[in-house]
């Protein structure tokens, strides 16, 4: 194709006609001659009628916990008939990212059946989701009148909140699944806690004698144990966390942690585990079993942003529940409760059968206020949310996480509440 | 050349267009400015063309055809090379202080490509000038009247189209 200067010179050429006519001179109308002369030579010299390059890129790796660094990989070849004197290659790039090795924009020649390898570098961004390209190929003839592009489409890459180590909290809901897991299904079965006793009956597995009551009773007995099965848990994000401003960003990304460790933990117990984000931006990943859903939900993590909800917490998580999980599931709330309808929310779901667990990170008290105005402002946020965590505590586990404590300590000392409900 | 331009056109001031064009000029390449770059260059055609006029309407004696051929196509040669080491400079800057065995390779390619683009520019400007005195020669033995205004215009309109033809054959426009 022609470029926008091949146009501007034509213009240029054209003015100078209409002038020479216009005087007239042909002097000046001689100095369309060499302008001619370089459309023609640029045409037929710079540039093949038929560019034939082949393009690619790939980002490696192009999803991360955010402790490696990245690097995208360009590929080029030139499958053209003749050499391509100027080519530019340009990697859309975000402007958060600080390339450390390589340039975005590649001027380069590729000569005859040439092949380019070039490798950009730079350190792993922050959490999120980051489009790298398209990468857009661009061979022009030397005055780049014309110009032949190839592109190839944009990739992204996602930098996942890394899942923490940690212990199980006691969920006992009273949904169970028929495989074998982790949470105690109050019936005889396969597990590790005991149930028990009975007479020992001929195929008994004889290392389940208890020869202690055996002894005392004169007859063979057994230790019979409780079966531990699986649950169906839905996670959800609140995202909400605009209050709180100076505590804002480190309040949230302590929420995405909890959420992805908590998701890890269940998946890896053999539960079905689905993730709701709540906020200004929603997502929802529907309950699944496995290591791929791990990073579906990982994946959904990474795109979380702080900002206030558009609709009510308490619609969106009482809605989604019954959609997408059985009844009498297990819940877990991630959330700062800065919205208090969510108390209305939980009420219900508890209501209908569900055990609802909330995990509620508390924010680091600011060092100073700026007025007196602002302090007030503060401590009434805090009684309202202290309110909040109040109303919950009657109807379901609570849990607070203060900052600089792990999350396991938290979650293990997690107790089954026992609703109060007053119909 | 901004010398030749007749002293009433530029009010007698050539010497401080000149100052304030090669200046800009100087500027714009010393800091990397495009703009002010090749706005020096434009501003050079610009003077070129205008003066020729200039010269017309006031009736001083007209320059040497080729003379005027050569200095229309320098500044077009280095307007385009400038483009070129600004380029060079961009990019040159970027990779400074990056010393990974891609980033140097990089280096490698972009100095060959500013070498290739100039060589390939002087050759095809050269070639350009050559190919336009050899035709201005050729048009010296014909000889065509312009007295009559629809004969003229009617060459201006073919000249048009063999210019529109040159630019689009075997290209399509830029989307």
């Amino acid at each position: 194709m022609f470029t926008r200067k091949a146009s501007t010179y034509f213009a240029l050429a054209t003015i100078i006609l209409v002038l020479a006519l216009l005087i007239p001179d042909w002097q000046l109308a001689t100095l369309v001659l060499p302008l001619a002369s370089l459309f023609f030579l640029s045409n037929v010299w710079g540039l093949p009628e038929s560019v034939k390059v082949r393009l690619s890129h790939q980002v490696i790796p192009n999803d991360s916990f955010g402790d490696e660094d990245i690097r995208v990989r360009i590929e080029i070849s030139n499958e053209s008939n003749r050499k391509l004197g100027n080519v530019e290659v340009h990697e859309l790039i975000p402007d958060t990212i600080n390339l450390e090795r390589g340039v975005s924009r590649i001027r380069t020649q590729l000569r005859v059946l040439e092949k380019l390898e070039v490798q950009l570098g730079f350190p792993s961004p922050t959490r999120g989701h980051y489009p790298v390209g398209p990468v857009i190929l661009r061979a022009r003839d030397p005055f780049e009148l014309y110009l032949v592009e190839a592109k190839a489409d944009s990739e992204v890459l996602s930098i996942m909140p890394r899942p923490e180590r940690i212990r199980g909290a006691e969920l006992r809901p009273r949904h169970l699944g028929p495989w074998p897991g982790t949470i105690p299904a109050r019936t005889l079965g396969p597990g590790m806690e005991f149930y028990n006793m009975r007479g020992y009956v001929s195929g008994d597995d004889p290392k389940r004698i208890n020869w202690k009551a055996s002894a005392r009773h004169r007859r063979l007995i057994i230790n019979e144990t409780e079966a531990e099965r699986v649950t169906d848990v839905m996670i959800v994000l609140d995202t909400d966390v605009t209050f709180y401003e100076a505590a804002e960003a480190e309040l949230f990304e302590r929420g995405v942690r909890a959420a992805a460790s908590i998701a890890r933990l269940l998946l890896k117990q053999g539960n079905r585990v689905g993730m709701i984000l709540q906020g200004e931006e929603r997502g929802i990943v529907a309950p699944a079993f496995g290591k791929r859903h791990e990073r579906n939900i990982l994946f959904l993590l990474a795109a979380a942003m702080p900002g206030r909800a558009v609709i009510p917490t308490d619609y969106v998580v009482a809605l989604l529940a019954r959609l997408l999980l059985p009844a009498r599931a297990q819940m877990v709330i991630i959330s700062s409760l800065m919205d208090n309808t969510i108390v209305g929310g939980i009420r219900g779901l508890v209501t209908a059968g569900y055990s609802v667990l909330v995990l509620c990170p508390s924010p680091r008290d600011p060092v100073r206020f700026d007025s007196e105005s602002e302090e007030v402002a503060y401590r009434m946020l805090m009684l309202e949310r202290a309110n909040t965590l109040f109303a919950l505590e009657k109807i379901c586990s609570v849990s607070q996480w203060p900052l600089g404590v792990p999350l396991s300590i938290v979650l293990s000392k997690v107790r089954r509440a026992r609703p109060m409900i007053r119909v | 050349m901004i010398f030749e331009i007749p002293s009433t056109v530029l009010f007698g001031l050539q010497v401080p267009v000149v100052l304030i064009v090669s200046g800009v000029g100087l500027f714009g390449m010393l800091r990397g400015e495009e703009i002010l770059a090749r706005g020096a260059s434009l501003s050079m055609i610009g003077l070129v063309i205008g003066g020729k006029v200039a010269e017309d309407v006031l009736g001083a004696a007209a320059p040497d055809t080729a003379v005027l051929l050569v200095q229309f196509v320098a500044v077009i040669f280095f307007m385009e090379a400038s483009r070129v080491v600004l380029s060079f400079n961009s990019e040159d800057r970027e990779l400074a202080g990056k010393r990974d065995e891609f980033s140097v390779a990089l280096k490698k390619r972009l100095v060959e490509w500013t070498q290739g683009q100039l060589v390939s520019q002087a050759r095809i400007i050269i070639i350009a000038l050559g190919l336009s005195l050899v035709l201005l020669i050729v048009g010296g033995f014909t000889s065509i009247s312009v007295n009559q205004l629809g004969f003229s215009a009617g060459l201006v309109l073919v000249v048009v189209v063999v210019l529109l033809y040159l630019v689009t054959n075997r290209r399509e426009p830029e989307r």
